[in-house]
């Protein structure tokens, strides 16, 4: 299904169709799960990208300060031209004195989510750099705010607001495979996440059936019957 | 990267915890008192400052020269890097983190001699300092690539009083912060619960450290 525009009413009728149940939320709390989904989809995927444009870059620092509304900087680019994305250990282990080399950037390092490390730094001056990254997620506040997502994001989406809002409720570890659901889905645009330590812990189920294990083993699974032709 | 207010995440802690929501006010259970949820808010989002860097900035602090103990800035949280940069040639030299025995391995009479700093030695010490190995025979400056505490929240309303995570890492700060309630010993307490929202702190931990590292 393709990508379609949902506003904000929709979802919330879509977590209602979820449930057989009376809503045990109010619209608030609805809104509150479906904008905590969001904001984790965005940290997931990267789904709401934007290009901001730096500008000059002074010379006489080897750190820059991204400006917002960039969340992260997935990739740089000096004068339109990519630069290599390295660490800044990597820098220190191949570029000893890289912090005062001057000349045309050729190398970026991500130093924290808003500042990097520009080895050479620009000799001219003049330069422009341009930062192309994750952006702050939409919120959705009033009816007619809308997200531009596909089904299987959807999905995905209203399936964790379902498991947000049984947060607070008994019997709300039967949510859980929701939130597993939503990991699973975001895994499937982010190959790091899926190959990730935690991802495998998550995906192992109820920690509270690990921790309590049954005294009787589960009975094998039946096998089907054939029909009697004879009967 | 816009952060939350103090009585957003408060009142978001209300909802979560079946208190009556009024930006973090009242806690009328008698579970928990406001003082402790707050505390429990304003340590979860440091611990996920430390675990995690996502908010590191560097510092330029003179070194005292012939000095093994320097200090480190006064809003010190956790160490991402430290630099010596000598004012004669003004070149950066990185140190390596290294504890007390690499040190007298490497180099035994490194308490009693000056020359080019090669490593740096955390928590052998009082808080707030660190030990150059060895202490530098020249003026110059450290650079310190660090984790600085962030302003603790007192959810009071006043302007500017917001989480310093950015907004899309507040849930994981929230889930922290429920962990430490939910696993508090008394009428609230909810060991299944706590333990899964650590879990899902340790996920915002996770995802972190991939947007930073590429890695966990």
């Amino acid at each position: 299904m393709p990508y379609q525009q949902t506003t904000l009413l929709t979802l919330r009728a879509r977590l209602r169709d979820r449930t057989e149940s009376v809503p045990f939320w109010t619209d608030t709390e609805a809104t509150s799960g479906l904008n905590e989904g969001l904001k984790l989809w965005n940290l997931f995927t990267g789904q709401w990208r934007t290009p901001v444009s730096i500008g000059t870059t002074p010379a006489s620092d080897p750190y820059i300060a991204l400006p917002g509304p960039l969340l992260w900087p997935a990739r740089l680019l000096w004068n339109g031209g990519p630069l290599v994305k390295t660490s800044r250990s990597a820098l220190d282990q191949a570029h000893p004195g890289w912090q005062t080399a001057a000349g045309t950037p050729k190398f970026w390092s991500p130093v924290s989510l808003g500042l990097i490390a520009l080895y050479p730094r620009d000799a001219s001056g003049i330069g422009v750099l341009t930062a192309d990254g994750v952006a702050d997620t939409p919120v959705l506040i009033a009816d007619g705010d809308y997200v531009d997502l596909s089904e299987a994001q959807l999905q995905a989406l209203t399936g964790y607001g379902l498991y947000y809002l049984a947060y607070k409720r008994p019997g709300w570890r039967a949510f859980l495979p929701l939130w597993q659901a939503f990991l699973r889905t975001a895994g499937q645009q982010n190959a790091l996440f899926r190959a990730s330590s935690f991802y495998r812990t998550a995906m192992l189920g109820d920690p509270q059936q690990k921790a309590r294990p049954r005294r009787q083993p589960d009975p094998p699974p039946s096998l089907p019957q054939e029909a009697d032709d004879d009967a | 990267m816009t952060p939350d207010t103090g009585q957003a995440c408060l009142n978001e802690l209300q909802i979560r915890l079946l208190e009556p929501p009024d930006l973090g006010l009242t806690w009328p259970s008698g579970f928990w008192s406001r003082t402790e949820v707050l505390w429990a808010l304003n340590h979860r989002q440091q611990q996920f400052l430390k675990d995690t860097g996502i908010l590191a900035g560097y510092a330029l602090m003179p070194a005292v020269q012939g000095q093994v103990t320097q200090d480190l800035p006064s809003d010190w949280l956790d160490t991402v890097a430290i630099a010596f940069i000598p004012t004669a040639t003004g070149s950066y030299r990185p140190l390596s983190p290294i504890d007390g025995l690499q040190a007298d391995l490497g180099l035994a009479s490194w308490p009693a001699t000056s020359g080019t700093p090669l490593g740096y030695i955390l928590f052998e010490g009082d808080t707030l300092q660190f030990k150059a190995v060895p202490a530098p025979d020249a003026a110059g400056t450290w650079e310190h690539l660090y984790v600085g505490q962030a302003p603790d929240v007192l959810a009071d309303g006043t302007p500017g009083d917001l989480l310093l995570v950015p907004t899309e890492f507040t849930p994981y700060v929230l889930y922290g912060t429920l962990a430490d309630l939910l696993g508090k010993q008394g009428r609230g307490h909810d060991p299944t619960r706590a333990a899964h929202s650590e879990l899902r702190y340790q996920e915002g931990v996770t995802i972190a450290r991939l947007l930073l590292y590429g890695g966990d």
